[in-house]
């Protein structure tokens, strides 16, 4: 990559402020975090009752209650708490794609300046972020951090983050789920060229993450512009591929990647995973403030 | 129609490159590496655990069905697939093409004969076997070589398709001779004559094998076989024409006559079969120069007129020029006789008792006798001058009368003096003249006294002749009537042309009797040829093929000075008889040969590699057709995942969106 190259260049900076608008409408409390939480507990905001039992503790009896019926409840309250946002961002090198042309449909720069845009709004919002970058050689990590004063840590840390080698993205995924402490919202930005991820993503599950899933293809993914006797080179795996391209191969490759994409998608509906596909001649900060509020990623 | 073989059956080893052909398909293309970002996808969709392995599994695949029927059609075209057929012969052949005026016959369906000869020699050719060589020869009026010794088809072809008949007598020996010359060096020369008759019983016998082919089916023909145009003196313009019947039925005909391009007469004339009908129409009108006459067959005619170019005829009406002589003497036989003999001229006789008689005279001859005073006006010869006159003095009589025996005493390059030979004319004497430097010496003796001489004085044309016809040879010998011919052409100016009809392709000379520096001929079709008289003083013309009037015009300074016409007709029995001969006949030194009429005799082996190779081209181009179009045929492109109609993205999101938390 480039190193005149900026990710974050004044242009993408601006769009941030848009952002801002939606993280001030998310971010109605303050630090504590606004989401509300299944669990019961210290809050002031009364949710139930219930009888006393034994070991409850006794500073959580409703003692009001207690005289006027003279049994013990305990007053169950709404915990509020503030959430963990997970962003787990493929770093293999098949994301350093395409490698010519456009820079800004670069999957790699896309998927961080959605990644940067994401996580602007959760640390907007109170929320604790933690970033992955899942790579052959190491996990690259950063956070968890809160509040928007992270900001430009996040910036700085996101353009030191680079692609490299084959990665698992069910080893990747899977690891992640037993290694992480607290769960939460996970965002994962791949280009799902895997042929294994449901067991990662399973894993998550299991372990309480909801997940959400951007697909980020490159135009000429989705549309190949190969012509011709072809011996193509996979940059991630180096494996070879011999292939005839012609308009017919053309169109079965398109018909292969949407039934590809549909796989996954029902697999995600059945899971109850948030699956997303974007290509990366649209702009980021669109994904963001319209698709993703579309279907209910952000609020 | 034969049988079917190769005549190189070991082309058909080259079918053993269809296993290359096979091999290629099997070979896996040497591809260029192209770097992707994932291979996931092709990798699902090749599905091929054969793809790195040299050789692939061959697959149904019309290129190479495509290919491999070019291949087999090649093969075949190689092997150079042959058709039996019966043909006429085969080897080295000169075709010899009659382009005769018969060969217009239109006998055959409608269709000339000169066409099915076409269309036989056309056959022929594509019979010839790949070794054998043909010359094609037109036998027309002048044979002319089409296509010499050669295999290219095209060539003969084309020089057969362009060949035309003629209006002609096509020249049989020439042709014959001309096909021999063509035998040098030539073991077996195979001459095919293909003709309808009208060769002459003589022909020469040519080295190898001739053959005859017949062409034509009918006799029926009427023709117009002599038409021509007289006139005597006092008496109005004669027509005679000949009509002959070559059929072996009876025929009607109407007979029109155009007097300069304007109707005359016409009449219905029955003529027996195989008669001929002479006519003769003896009072035409006076002033007129082209006579045309044509036959055509009345509405109900029964027998059919095949040959319509001998139906019509052209005749010239050439005026008598006559010529009124005076003939002064006591009484000369030879003198007398010669000039009542000569065309065109109305002698009168008198005696020196009687002297000049009254009357409108072009030539007064003076027989040995002199009038005190020469006549001024008309044109004066003198024999055997006795007196001397302004014109000449008479200085005695001389003995001396030896010729030069080299040039026979005759002045040469002398219209005058044409044809004449005085070498062995002996003369006793003659009158020795002086004072004539105004008079060519047409002839003279060795010391230079003049014989015969001849000028203009003042006007006046005077031919002298120094001797007495009695005191010499000369009117038994055959040089007398040619001197006077000579001199009545020098007094009386004669036509510019000496014929006035031709057979076609003939040849004219044109000499004009006026001075003059150009003739122009318009030729029937209106085509008019310009010659410029330089030194000779006459022009040859033989461009003559077309039947019809041509016109000569004699100019002198872009004026003209003199006019003439001549009628070329075709007037040819053997050529109007069109019944077509069974057998020819040539004569050789071992005796008369009769050949009979050929058809196809011989197995000729028609090659057909060429169809196969066109075959083969247009696979060709249907594989290419094919190629391109399996490369860039259209596709309808995808929309990307993320744009579409609305109801689309709706499909694709909220399918498979969960449920909100």
């Amino acid at each position: 990559m480039s190193s005149k190259f900026k990710i974050f260049d004044p242009n993408t900076l601006r769009k941030f402020e848009n952002l801002t608008l939606i993280a001030s409408q998310v971010r109605a409390g303050a630090m504590k975090g606004e989401r509300r939480s299944v669990k019961r507990g210290t809050s002031i905001e009364f949710a139930d009752y219930r009888d006393y039992a034994k070991g409850d503790d006794l500073r959580r009896v409703d003692w009001n209650i207690y005289a006027r019926l003279e049994r013990p409840f305990i007053k169950l309250l709404e915990e509020e708490e503030d959430l963990a946002v997970h962003f787990l961002l493929d770093a293999s090198a098949s994301m350093d794609w395409p490698r010519e042309g456009n820079r800004d449909h670069h999957k790699f720069i896309w998927s961080l300046r959605v990644l940067a845009g994401l996580a602007y709004l959760s640390l907007s919002s109170g929320d604790f972020v933690h970033i992955t970058a899942l790579r052959a050689d190491h996990n690259h990590q950063w956070g968890p951090h809160r509040g928007r004063a992270y900001t430009v840590p996040l910036l700085q840390n996101l353009e030191k983050i680079y692609t490299r080698g084959d990665t698992n993205l069910d080893l990747a995924l899977k690891d992640y789920a037993l290694r992480t402490r607290r769960v939460g919202l996970c965002i994962i930005l791949s280009d799902m060229m895997s042929p294994t991820y449901k067991d990662g993503l399973s894993a998550l599950q299991s372990r309480g993450f909801e997940v959400a899933i951007i697909q980020v293809l490159s135009p000429d993914e989705v549309n190949p512009t190969l012509d011709g006797d072809l011996r193509l080179i996979d940059v991630e795996s180096g494996i070879p591929q011999e292939v005839t391209v012609d308009a017919s191969m053309k169109q079965l490759y398109q018909e292969r990647l949407l039934a590809w994409q549909e796989e996954i998608g029902d697999f995600c509906l059945r899971r109850g995973i948030h699956f997303i596909t974007a290509e990366t001649s649209l702009p980021w900060e669109e994904l963001i403030l319209y698709q993703l509020r579309r279907i209910g990623v952000v609020r | 129609m034969g049988g079917f073989g190769f005549l190189s059956l070991a082309s058909l080893a080259f079918s053993a490159l269809a296993i290359p052909i096979f091999l290629l398909y099997m070979l896996r293309l040497r591809r260029t590496d192209m770097p992707i970002s994932s291979t996931f996808l092709w990798q699902q969709l090749v599905r091929d655990r054969e793809a790195n392995a040299p050789w692939q599994r061959l697959r149904l695949n019309w290129l190479l069905f495509l290919q491999l029927l070019i291949l087999a059609v090649l093969v075949l075209a190689l092997a150079r697939p042959y058709q039996e057929v019966e043909t006429i012969t085969r080897g080295r052949i000169v075709l010899l093409l009659d382009a005769s005026a018969s060969m217009n016959a239109t006998d055959l369906n409608g269709q000339t004969r000169f066409a099915e000869a076409q269309k036989i020699a056309l056959d022929t050719i594509n019979t010839l076997g790949e070794d054998d060589t043909m010359t094609v020869i037109r036998v027309g009026e002048v044979p002319e070589v089409l296509a010499a010794a050669t295999r290219d088809r095209t060539v003969l072809r084309r020089a057969i398709r362009e060949a035309t008949p003629s209006v002609g007598k096509a020249d049989w020996p020439a042709a014959l001779t001309l096909a021999a010359s063509g035998s040098l060096g030539v073991d077996e020369l195979q001459v095919v004559v293909l003709s309808d008759g009208g060769l002459p019983d003589d022909l020469p016998v040519v080295p190898g094998e001739v053959l005859f082919v017949k062409v034509g089916e009918s006799d029926s023909n009427v023709g117009i076989t002599v038409l021509s145009v007289r006139q005597l003196p006092d008496q109005p313009p004669q027509m005679f024409a000949q009509l002959e019947n070559f059929s072996t039925q009876g025929s009607r005909v109407i007979l029109e006559l155009r007097l300069d391009g304007e109707f005359y007469n016409s009449q219905f004339y029955t003529i027996p079969a195989g008669d001929v009908l002479n006519i003769v129409e003896a009072d035409l009108p006076e002033n007129f120069t082209k006579l045309e006459a044509r036959l055509s067959p009345p509405s109900n005619a029964s027998t059919p007129d095949y040959l319509r170019i001998d139906d019509v005829a052209y005749a010239v009406h050439a005026e008598a020029a006559t010529g009124n002589v005076l003939l002064i003497t006591e009484g000369n036989i030879f003198l007398e006789e010669l000039f009542e003999n000569l065309t065109g001229i109305n002698l009168t006789v008198s005696t020196p008792e009687q002297g000049i008689l009254r009357g409108d005279y072009d030539l007064i001859v003076f027989d040995s006798w002199l009038p005190n005073e020469l006549p001024t006006k008309e044109d004066i010869f003198i024999i055997n001058p006795t007196t001397s006159t302004n014109l000449f003095a008479v200085s005695g009589e001389s003995t001396d009368t030896a010729i030069d025996p080299i040039t026979g005493g005759v002045s040469i390059e002398d219209e005058r003096t044409r044809f004449l030979d005085f070498s062995s004319v002996a003369i006793r004497n003659f009158q020795v003249l002086e004072d004539v430097s105004w008079a060519d010496f047409l002839v003279e003796t060795e010391n230079g006294d003049p014989l015969v001489l001849a000028g203009e004085f003042e006007g006046q044309q005077v031919a002298i002749l120094t001797f007495a016809l009695s005191n010499s040879n000369l009117p038994l010998q055959i040089q007398w009537p040619i001197l006077v011919a000579n001199l009545m052409d020098w007094y009386r100016p004669q036509r510019a042309i000496n014929v006035i009809s031709l057979a076609p392709a003939e040849p004219i000379a044109i000499r004009p009797t006026v001075p003059a520096d150009t003739v122009v001929i318009r030729k029937p079709n209106g085509e008019r040829i310009r010659f410029t008289l330089d030194e000779s003083p006459e022009v040859f013309f033989a461009d003559t093929a077309a039947l019809g009037f041509y016109d000569i015009e004699i100019l002198l300074d872009g004026d003209i000075v003199q006019t003439d016409s001549f009628a070329v007709n075709l007037f040819d029995r053997a050529e109007s008889n069109i019944r077509p001969i069974d057998t020819l006949t040539l004569q050789g030194s071992g005796g008369e040969t009769v050949i009979r009429s050929t058809t196809g005799e011989e197995t000729g082996r028609r090659e057909l590699w060429r169809y196969f190779v066109y075959i083969g081209l247009i696979i060709l181009g249907i594989e290419w057709w094919y190629y391109h179009r399996s490369r860039n045929r259209k596709i309808k492109p995808k929309a990307p995942f993320l744009q579409g109609t609305e109801s689309e993205k709706a499909r694709r999101w909220w399918a498979i969106r969960p449920s909100r938390r």
